[in-house]
């Protein structure tokens, strides 16, 4: 992708710690860079690795969950406990230890976070599917000698709808989380634009007056960020959550 | 002793009666069962040679063949080895009283002198239930009953051998009926008889041998108990369905369509469930098959599912040990259970989706191996719930059109005509409107019909009703049931119901099979009698 993820080099320097002002709105920072654009930089890349990542989970967990339900037997029991594992492992530590040692690009990286994280949404979508394929309406296709793939693709999919934005959002948290935790440690690529690495310059600089744009900015975006994207996961969920349990008992 | 072979005839160039073989013992009772036209009348009259359309093949009796004689030997043999009695009430001469008219056979053919001829019809007048003040009337005096009586009467005057009763008791009450079926039994002993009639109980009651007669030709022929007792011909089968008096549990059914009349084929073929082309072409003669002769190509009633040794087993307790049982082409069958004896199991291991633990089903004769797409265009199920049998997000069409497209049949277009014509004979609405709507808006017992219509949309052979009423209401239920029959009479479906409910089984079944702890066993019908049926098997009686 050409001009992304955004890099610091992208960006152009002016005069070192300037207060906002009209030029700059939110001051520039120790290298000069204007504040507003490295925060814009920073949440930019951040959506951007999130798409990729939320791209990847959605896709498998869709599909691996529920072939999973379809065809079940051995092979359901097999990816179960598979997601198992997955789930179990420490996956911050281990995306920390493997970013150490391989210092990934962006795609690199979004493709680290989907690796510990598709398990989740996975056994989110396959414990639902689960549900609709106990259904004789299901078991009716099959005797009309329907076969998994077309039950996934004309009565399974159209149900999980809603369930892929609820894992979107945990996903996308979950990521912009563990990014900007790298990026505050050091240990992600220092080209690129972060919100986390931009915190974690700014920390130097505590003892100046600076800090009030140069920390409270990106810190701000982060937090609101974060927790945006959990209330709307929560809130999403119940209503997801509702509007699935109405539907299964539609009807007198 | 009489034996017809190989005899057909016609009325201006119209074939009649078509290759009959038959072959009456002395001293047995022959029923000819046949409808309106099959040919009895015709038969009867050419015993007599008195047949007016053209004859060929041979009618023997006691060695004198009796088609190539004149009409004077034929007069010598009438009302001395051979009589009968007419169908229709008008043989009686209305200008003679009923002593006189009777008499005269006797004077004629027993050489006997007025009075005493006079004598012989008091004898036989009191032995069929009537006083002699009755010789002193005519006729018209005489109610239908009594009249049948008297024809009855003379036909057994000069006391033949032979005598040939053509629907004696035809348009009488059913008091009349059992009455004369009771004379019957007693003044016929010891003569050879031949009835004609359409009524199956007489003929159960009063026969040794039954040939089943249908546009001219014979069907089904053996001993009355297998016949009657056991049908193998469809239009046997189709016969005992319509009689209210030996079709006492099951509701009636009749037969689809009419008789047609057909030079070559199976007469029977257009109304028949279980034709093929062969049928349509070729005439099936009478071949011996087990206990009787039967005409089908088929070898008569198929048996289009078997199950064999069927076992399974849930989590350490056995549900099914060893089921065996087959389902016979256009019947419809219950398996009776309480709740959780794994009725339903049985029907999802048949439609493979429960694994059994082990056992065989045969579909028309063949190893069920693999359930593909020609399985499922076979047989068909129709579950308990509708509305968790069918997706609520689909409309009408989509409902019921769906099995179509996973199985190709046709193109979009004619979809929608066969989803019309099936809610059509499910007796819904197949307007557009209707084709929109979605089962939240639908009701439960129209839900089910729309089940139905969905799993007779691919032409199945046979269909499994697994408890379609268990969620409906009481007067819905009967509408369903009924609609079922009437399925499987239209379009010769053989159904397999799975119910819990006794009363209910014998409304619909020909057969009634209980799975009890595992253990399948059969109601079976052991006779047949003063309107009990006694059964073999753990539950009592059933009707």
């Amino acid at each position: 992708m050409i001009g992304l993820p955004i890099t610091y080099s992208m960006l152009q320097r002016y005069e070192v710690f300037m207060k906002p002002s009209g030029l700059h709105i939110l001051g520039t920072n120790e290298a000069g860079q204007d504040m507003l654009l490295l925060v814009l930089s920073g949440t930019l890349n951040s959506i951007i690795l999130s798409v990729l990542v939320v791209l990847g989970t959605n896709i498998i967990s869709t599909i691996l969950g529920s072939l999973m339900a379809l065809y079940g037997k051995v092979f359901e029991r097999l990816f179960l406990r598979i997601i198992d594992i997955f789930i179990a492992l420490p996956s911050n530590i281990l995306i920390m230890a493997i970013s150490i040692y391989i210092r990934p690009s962006m795609l690199w990286f979004s493709l680290i976070v989907l690796i510990f994280g598709w398990a989740q949404g996975t056994r989110l979508i396959w414990s639902y599917t689960r549900k609709i394929v106990a259904k004789d309406y299901i078991n009716a296709v099959r005797l009309f000698g329907g076969g998994n793939l077309y039950i996934l693709y004309k009565h399974i999919i159209r149900e999980i709808m809603p369930l892929l934005l609820v894992i979107a959002l945990q996903s996308a948290r979950r990521t912009i989380l563990i990014e900007s935790s790298l990026s505050f440690l050091g240990i992600t690529n220092p080209e690129v634009v972060s919100l986390g690495k931009l915190i974690n310059n700014s920390l130097q600089f505590l003892y100046l007056d600076v800090w009030k744009w140069c920390l409270v900015p990106p810190l701000l975006s982060l937090v609101f960020i974060l927790v945006s994207l959990g209330i709307l996961g929560i809130y999403t969920e119940g209503k997801v959550d509702r509007r699935l349990k109405v539907d299964r008992d539609i009807g007198p | 002793m009489i034996e017809i072979s190989g005899l057909s005839v016609s009325y201006s160039g119209k074939k009649v009666l078509k290759d009959i073989d038959l072959i009456v013992e002395k001293g047995e009772r022959l029923v000819i069962i046949g409808e309106s036209g099959a040919g009895k009348t015709t038969l009867a009259l050419s015993l007599l040679g008195l047949c007016k359309g053209k004859i060929e093949g041979k009618i023997k009796i006691d060695g004198t063949e009796i088609t190539s004689l004149d009409e004077r030997s034929l007069k010598e043999i009438r009302w001395r080895k051979i009589s009968i009695g007419f169908q229709n009430l008008d043989a009686l001469n209305p200008a003679l009283r009923i002593g006189e008219q009777i008499a005269e056979i006797i004077v004629e053919k027993g050489n006997k002198k007025f009075k005493e001829a006079y004598l012989d019809v008091i004898n036989l007048i009191s032995l069929l239930g009537l006083d002699e003040s009755y010789l002193d009337r005519f006729p018209s005096q005489l109610s239908g009953g009594e009249r049948r009586k008297v024809i009855i009467a003379m036909a057994l005057a000069n006391s033949p051998d032979i005598v040939v009763l053509d629907e004696p008791t035809s348009g009488l009450d059913t008091n009349s009926r059992d009455e004369i079926g009771e004379t019957l039994k007693y003044v016929l002993q010891g003569k050879t008889v031949i009835i004609n009639t359409h009524d199956l109980k007489l003929a159960y009651e009063l026969s040794d041998k039954v040939a089943v007669l249908y546009g001219g030709r014979i069907l089904e022929y053996g001993m009355t108990r297998e016949i009657i007792g056991n049908p193998r011909h469809p239009y046997t089968r189709g016969l005992l369905r319509s009689s209210p008096s030996l079709n006492r549990c099951k509701d009636l059914q009749g037969i689809p369509g009419s008789f047609e009349y057909r030079e070559r084929g199976c007469p029977f073929s257009n109304r028949c469930v279980q034709k093929t082309d062969l049928c349509e072409i070729e005439t099936p003669k009478p071949l011996r098959v087990g206990d009787r002769m039967i005409a089908c190509h088929k070898g008569g009633i198929e048996k289009v599912l078997e199950v064999r040794n069927l076992s399974k087993s849930f989590s350490d307790r056995k549900i099914l040990r060893d089921i065996n049982f087959s389902l016979y082409s256009g019947e419809s069958i219950t398996i009776l259970g309480r709740t959780g004896s794994g009725k339903s199991t049985i029907a999802r291991c048949i439609m493979g989706l429960v694994e059994p633990d082990g056992g065989d089903v045969f579909l028309f004769g063949k190893k069920v191996t693999e359930r593909d797409i020609s399985f499922y265009r076979n047989i068909q199920m129709v579950f308990q719930d509708p509305f968790e049998s069918i997706n609520p997000r689909f409309n009408v069409y989509d409902i019921v059109s769906e099995p179509l497209q996973i199985q190709k049949i046709g193109d979009k277009n004619s979809h929608i005509d066969i989803v019309k014509t099936a809610l059509k004979s499910v007796q819904l609405p197949y307007d557009e409107e209707f084709l929109s709507l979605y089962p939240h808006q639908l009701s439960g017992g129209e839900l089910q019909r729309i089940a139905i219509a969905r799993a007779i949309v691919v032409k199945p052979k046979i269909l499994i009703a697994d408890e379609v009423t268990a969620f409906l209401d009481v007067s819905i239920q009967a509408k369903i049931m009924r609609l079922l029959l009437d399925l499987q009479e239209n379009l010769g479906l053989s159904v397999i119901f799975i119910l819990h409910n006794v009363e209910l089984a014998r409304k619909v079944s020909d057969r009634i099979l209980i799975l009890n702890d595992g253990i399948l066993e059969e109601y079976k019908e052991l006779e047949i009698g003063g309107g009990i049926y006694e059964y073999e098997g753990t539950l009592g009686r059933i009707c």
